[in-house]
């Protein structure tokens, strides 16, 4: 049985890599039998999460009759913390969801993760946003917070995957609270078609004339306000130019991989080499579809207050 | 005239949601009616539920009457400041 090892580290920087060689090496080597080995895994964070699950759902999407296995280390079950990538990738429910059980009698949901979830194809999942807020404000340090930005920054993200992406599988989300960082990190990522091949559909250049040769330029342009594929009569192209300003407010980051491209925000920045705090890049590989890191700062978000709106 | 938001959608993230708000608070406004709307139990909105909600009434009457007119109640700070935001940029939009 062909074996394709799960990165030891694995993180947004590698995702791209795996999704491609992954893809491929199914495809060239004609496989019916894969065996994901978790044996090497060391390291592994959010990103690393919700692209494991979307790459096994793509593969039986794209390769119906493939049979899948999984290899984790011998000693986990007797020793969980001596494999902590794994145990953390068991506690966020990832073999429940994907194997269908739990390796570990013990393993539970942490109070620092949401647990991974599925986004549907064609739902808003509404659900998973008021689930996500239920739980931080479960947080006794968050308890006052105001997550209205973060609900808004949900709801741009999935809005543009249910309007955009056409992803037949849908994708997931996993959330994480970094209480010492004083930050969370909230990962959402879907298998459609991605921003730069949608943003080509309508445009071939952007707003000064340069042409969108780079997959970079495009998700660049698409963050631009009115910038619109116009899938459904109500885009008016405001989604990520909302997105941008939120994690500006918040004094956060975001950032996003899309084919090759990938754009970075954040808030701290030097602005000497980024005014704008963006940064934009092209990779060697493509990762299909859209996945999205926004990272919050907890310190700047607002008291929960009732206020009556002020027309200026 | 006070609406209530939460009477008429779960929540404000879709366009749906916009459209279902705007049908009952267009004519209002078009007439020249002060309404209220109450976002009591909304904690958010996104640019899709605004879009729909509010943006299309620009396409009648004047930001001018629209802020005469249009109250927004029991709302929060992130919200409120959504709703600015958006009309501003239709409003400097159309000005440039």
């Amino acid at each position: 049985m062909h074996r394709i090892y799960v990165p030891s580290n694995f993180d947004i920087g590698d995702v791209a890599y795996f999704f491609e060689d992954t893809i491929n090496t199914i495809t060239s080597l004609n496989l019916t039998e894969v065996c994901f080995d978790f044996t090497r895994l060391t390291f592994i964070k959010p990103a690393g999460v919700v692209s494991l699950w979307n790459l096994v759902d793509l593969i039986g999407a794209k390769f119906p009759f493939i049979q899948l296995y999984y290899s984790i280390p011998d000693g986990y079950v007797q020793k969980p913390l001596l494999y902590p990538s794994v145990d953390y990738l068991d506690d966020s429910l990832f073999f429940e969801k994907v194997m269908g059980k739990r390796q570990h009698v013990a393993s539970k949901p942490r109070s620092t993760t949401n647990g991974l979830e599925k986004l549907h194809h064609g739902k808003y999942n509404l659900m998973y946003i008021q689930n996500t807020i239920s739980w931080l404000k479960g947080n006794v340090s968050l308890r006052k917070k105001s997550f209205g930005v973060l609900e808004t920054a949900l709801g741009e993200v999935f809005n543009n995957i249910n309007n955009h992406s056409r992803s037949v599988i849908g994708g997931c989300a996993f959330a994480q609270h970094y209480p010492k960082n004083k930050e969370i990190h909230l990962c959402i990522a879907d298998t459609g078609v991605g921003i730069p091949q949608k943003i080509r559909t309508k445009y071939s250049h952007d707003q000064l004339g340069n042409p969108l040769h780079r997959d970079c330029d495009a998700i660049m342009f698409a963050t631009r306000a009115k910038v619109t594929t116009e899938s459904t009569p109500g885009n008016r192209g405001m989604g990520f130019d909302n997105l941008l300003a939120i994690m500006g407010n918040n004094k956060g980051s975001m950032t996003i991989v899309s084919g090759k491209g990938k754009l970075t925000y954040d808030y701290n920045a030097s602005t000497i080499i980024s005014p704008d705090k963006i940064i934009i890049d092209d990779a060697a590989h493509s990762l299909p579809g859209t996945l999205i890191m926004l990272k919050f700062k907890t310190d700047t978000l607002d008291i929960e207050e009732e206020e009556d709106l002020e027309w200026s | 005239m006070v609406l209530v938001v939460r009477d008429f959608v779960n929540s404000c993230h879709t366009n749906h949601d916009g459209e279902v708000i705007y049908n009952q608070i267009a004519q209002s406004i078009f007439d020249g009616r002060q309404i209220f709307v109450s976002f009591r139990g909304v904690s958010s909105v996104t640019s899709s539920f605004l879009n729909s909600a509010f943006i299309p009434l620009l396409n009648k009457v004047s930001f001018s009457q629209i802020k005469a007119n249009l109250k927004i109640i029991d709302s929060n700070k992130a919200i409120n400041d959504s709703i600015v935001r958006r009309f501003k940029q239709e409003v400097e939009a159309v000005t440039m």
